[in-house]
């Protein structure tokens, strides 16, 4: 009875139901208040009366409406946002969080808004801990050496180029400047996400150096950068994987996290099928973050 | 020990397309559940539903955490992707709207197996028929 009107609740344009079952089934949803929502309670009344025809007796049964009232429920989660320590120096900080950091501490403050990424959660922790350890072989190596210790003439600054690919709150793209990219590029399709990167960006003192744009990989457009972040899912990385690999200038990195442990092998092995190939791994809560070399020397342009 | 269960909401979400908007945002939002974590991990478990509503039950714990366990599409949704039609009828009793064949329900039974309240397959074949019937979708 409840997954027939909740399908019918989604051929009227709903995003998602909620289903109680105590003390009595209901059901709820959000329908926006236009012309075409007394047009969707009808149908839904005439099929509640349908039901009963056909033996189906949903007992008493209405359907009420009532104007949805923000209550600041979707933002109450940030009542239990407290800095998090991550790696060896970083701390990531709620922006209302009047936090201490020790010395040689890199404090990133963040409001994340309805954005992901609050280093909390393992893909994002995982991505930030081998980020810190890919930036340290930069200031280390310098230009990244290869294996055969030959300079690899498309990663001569010192301080890398950096794409964060679905960036959300901005976390990753401000870690790295704050771990010493020279740039970042921060994509991220989302209008909402844009807007709270760049406010956390300029919060963090990030204007400048890096930039959000709103796109995929597109919108990179030719560049290639030393170091790709990329915390999405399985499903997106292995689409977006031979781009991924054209994006890579010379060896560069390329973090990936937001995998499913059941889905590593198979992110892994088109990885491998574009050349990329997975150096380090990191496996927390059912969740595994990879970070690959890219594919070959090359004397791509900068980025 | 184990960790103590604070509440348990049940929703239907389209397959890898869970946002915070209502009513998911506030449906986890009021238990103190950082609502894209939830969004973002049942995107990534479901991304190969795309297309297909996905029931899923999340245990909210006191610390906050949670856990989720996706169940299989409603018969409803099964149904209507079997038929090949958008809408079931508005009146299933005097209109039909679309076919499916008993090889078919016999596929969706199976599918549903798991979470029907059916000892055999020919038993869930036959909610699955109960369901066609109500949306106006005739078994050939």
């Amino acid at each position: 009875m409840a997954d027939l009107v909740s399908a019918l609740l989604f051929e009227s344009g709903a995003t998602a139901v909620v289903v109680s079952e105590l003390p009595r089934l209901k059901l709820r949803t959000y329908l926006p208040d236009d012309a075409t929502l007394e047009a969707k309670l009808m149908r839904v009344r005439t099929y509640l009366v349908a039901l009963r025809s056909m033996g189906l007796d949903p007992g008493p049964s209405k359907v009420v409406t009532r104007p949805f009232h923000d209550r600041g429920w979707a933002m109450r989660w940030k009542e239990f946002f407290r800095p998090v320590r991550i790696g060896r120096r970083l701390v990531i900080t709620p922006s209302w969080d009047a936090f201490a950091g020790r010395e040689g501490d890199i404090v990133v403050t963040l409001d994340p808004g309805m954005a992901f990424g609050t280093g909390q959660h393992p893909t994002t922790k995982m991505c930030l801990e081998l980020l810190e350890a890919a930036m340290q072989e930069f200031s280390v190596n310098g230009s990244r050496l290869t294996e055969s210790n030959v300079r690899e003439p498309s990663t001569v600054n010192r301080e890398p180029a950096v794409l964060d690919l679905g960036t959300g709150s901005g976390l990753l793209a401000i870690a790295a400047l704050r771990l010493g990219a020279a740039t970042v590029l921060a994509l991220d399709t989302d209008r909402v996400a844009c807007r709270i990167a760049s406010e956390n960006i300029r919060q963090n003192g990030g204007d400048g150096r890096i930039v959000v744009k709103q796109g995929s990989l597109d919108a990179a457009g030719s560049r290639t950068f030393d170091l790709i972040l990329a915390n999405l899912t399985a499903e997106p990385l292995i689409s977006l994987a031979p781009r991924l690999a054209r994006s890579l200038r010379g060896r560069g990195c390329l973090i990936t996290s937001g995998i499913l442990a059941s889905e590593e092998e198979r992110v892994a092995a088109k990885f491998r099928r574009c050349s990329m190939v997975p150096e380090r791994r990191r496996k927390g809560r059912g969740w595994v973050a990879l970070m690959c070399r890219g594919p070959v020397v090359s004397a791509r342009g900068a980025g | 020990m184990a960790k103590k269960v604070a509440a348990v909401v049940k929703l239907q979400v389209p397959g890898g397309k869970a946002n915070p908007s209502p009513p998911v945002g506030p449906a986890l939002g009021q238990h103190g559940v950082n609502i894209m974590e939830f969004c973002k991990a049942f995107n990534a478990q479901t991304s190969a539903q795309e297309g297909l509503i996905i029931p899923v039950v999340i245990t909210i714990y006191g610390d906050r955490s949670f856990s989720f366990v996706t169940k299989t599409p409603p018969a409803a949704i099964l149904l209507k992707q079997a038929a090949g039609i958008a809408q079931a009828s508005k009146e299933p009793s005097r209109v039909t709207v679309g076919k499916v064949t008993r090889k078919q329900v016999e596929e969706i039974a199976k599918t549903k197996m798991p979470d029907l309240n059916a000892l055999t397959l020919e038993s869930a074949v036959k909610i699955i028929e109960g369901t066609a019937r109500s949306m106006g979708i005739e078994v050939v």
